[in-house]
């Protein structure tokens, strides 16, 4: 009889037993898989955009950045915020809203988006003040429903930067330049371009859009390849891979799409030599898509994303 | 400085960027050749500068006029 209930006994506790076993594991191993599964789906989904930080030289250059899908308006609010002289997550590279700037309102409306900011925005020296609304803007525009950017201060729109007395268009895009560079000595033939230079700080490529205005006969295209092959902007630490020894044998434009023709890959940084030529190309003109070709075979191509 | 230029010698510095001569600036806004080679000297004094093409980086560099 006691040995029966015993048996009973031993056998309901290993039921339990068991019973809490399975029950434990599908509460450990369930939830933390749908959790990764979340978790890869929400990396998954994240935007990925590009912030213009300042680096030592007083250039803008371009670093990557990583947003959450959200309504336009939250998006460049996200973005301004990274634009803040309080980000520190890029080596060497900053920010330049200062600190205690305040968006007093923002609205987003028919692809323009309106940001009223406290004073303090400009609260910058003289040479910074027209950096921080090349930042704000180039940086807002990588929103691709973003077309205009109307900047307001406590309220009135921004027309002028007091300090450097420079003027400013009600609806603010890429054609106000950016890193702008001037080689003009006459009034002939006055033309601006917009070129990719690389920037290297600690062992890491950054690319630098440069507007360069100059006095040229010349198509746009052979603008940009003959400013690239100089291998360094002027005496900056501005570089382009496009070498002066890099030997392009043409280039042909069939409505939007334009083909450049390498006569060889000696010495040819492809990534950074593609990336700045094309983003250069898409920059200045209404090119929509770059080849690139070796003796008829096509070795990258790029879209105007 | 609130106003560098007034809006005649915007108008013109804009065709002067535009490959247009002293002449057909004239005709196209109307005025005397030497109208136009005083709102030229005019601008260049407000900006301290020597020379029609410092003007024209000048007045680049400070949005007055663009391409």
């Amino acid at each position: 009889m006691l040995r029966q209930k015993a048996l009973k006994r031993i056998s309901l506790t290993t039921l339990v037993l068991f019973l809490m076993l399975i029950s434990f594991s599908l509460d450990l191993i369930t939830p933390k898989n749908i959790n990764n599964l979340e978790e890869v789906e929400y990396v998954a989904n994240l935007n990925t955009t590009h912030l213009y930080l300042l680096n030592d030289d007083n250039y803008l250059v371009k670093v990557d950045c990583y947003l959450k899908p959200d309504s336009v308006s939250n998006m460049a609010l996200e973005i301004l915020n990274n634009l803040s002289v309080n980000n520190k997550k890029y080596n060497n590279l900053k920010g330049l809203i200062p600190s205690n700037t305040k968006i007093n309102k923002i609205d987003y409306n028919n692809q323009t988006i309106i940001i009223d900011f406290s004073k303090d925005l400009l609260n910058v020296s003289k040479n910074l003040e027209e950096k921080v609304i090349e930042s704000i803007v180039y940086s807002l525009l990588e929103i691709k429903d973003i077309k205009n950017i109307q900047i307001k201060i406590d309220g009135k729109n921004l027309k002028k930067l007091e300090k450097s007395n420079i003027s400013l268009p009600d609806l603010l895009n890429k054609e106000i330049g950016i890193n702008k560079t001037f080689d003009i000595t006459s009034l002939k033939d006055t033309t601006k371009v917009v070129l990719y230079y690389v920037f290297n700080a600690n062992s890491i490529d950054y690319y630098v859009p440069v507007t360069r205005y100059v006095n040229s006969k010349d198509d746009k295209i052979k603008i940009i390849i003959d400013s690239l092959k100089g291998s360094y902007l002027g005496n900056t630490n501005l570089k382009s891979y496009l070498s002066y020894k890099t030997d392009i044998k043409d280039y042909s434009l069939d409505d939007d799409i334009l083909t450049i023709t390498f006569n060889s890959l000696n010495d040819l940084n492809l990534e950074s030599v593609t990336y700045t030529l094309a983003n250069s190309v898409f920059a200045s003109t209404d090119i929509q898509k770059v080849i690139f070709e070796v003796k008829d075979e096509i070795i990258a191509i790029r879209l105007n994303n | 400085m609130k106003n560098i230029l007034t809006i005649r010698e915007k108008e013109v510095f804009n065709l002067l960027i535009k490959n247009k001569t002293t002449k057909e600036i004239a005709t196209i806004l109307n005025i005397s050749e030497k109208t136009v080679r005083n709102h030229i000297s005019n601008t260049m004094q407000k900006l301290g500068v020597k020379g029609r093409a410092a003007a024209v980086v000048e007045l680049l560099k400070l949005n007055e006029i663009s391409l």
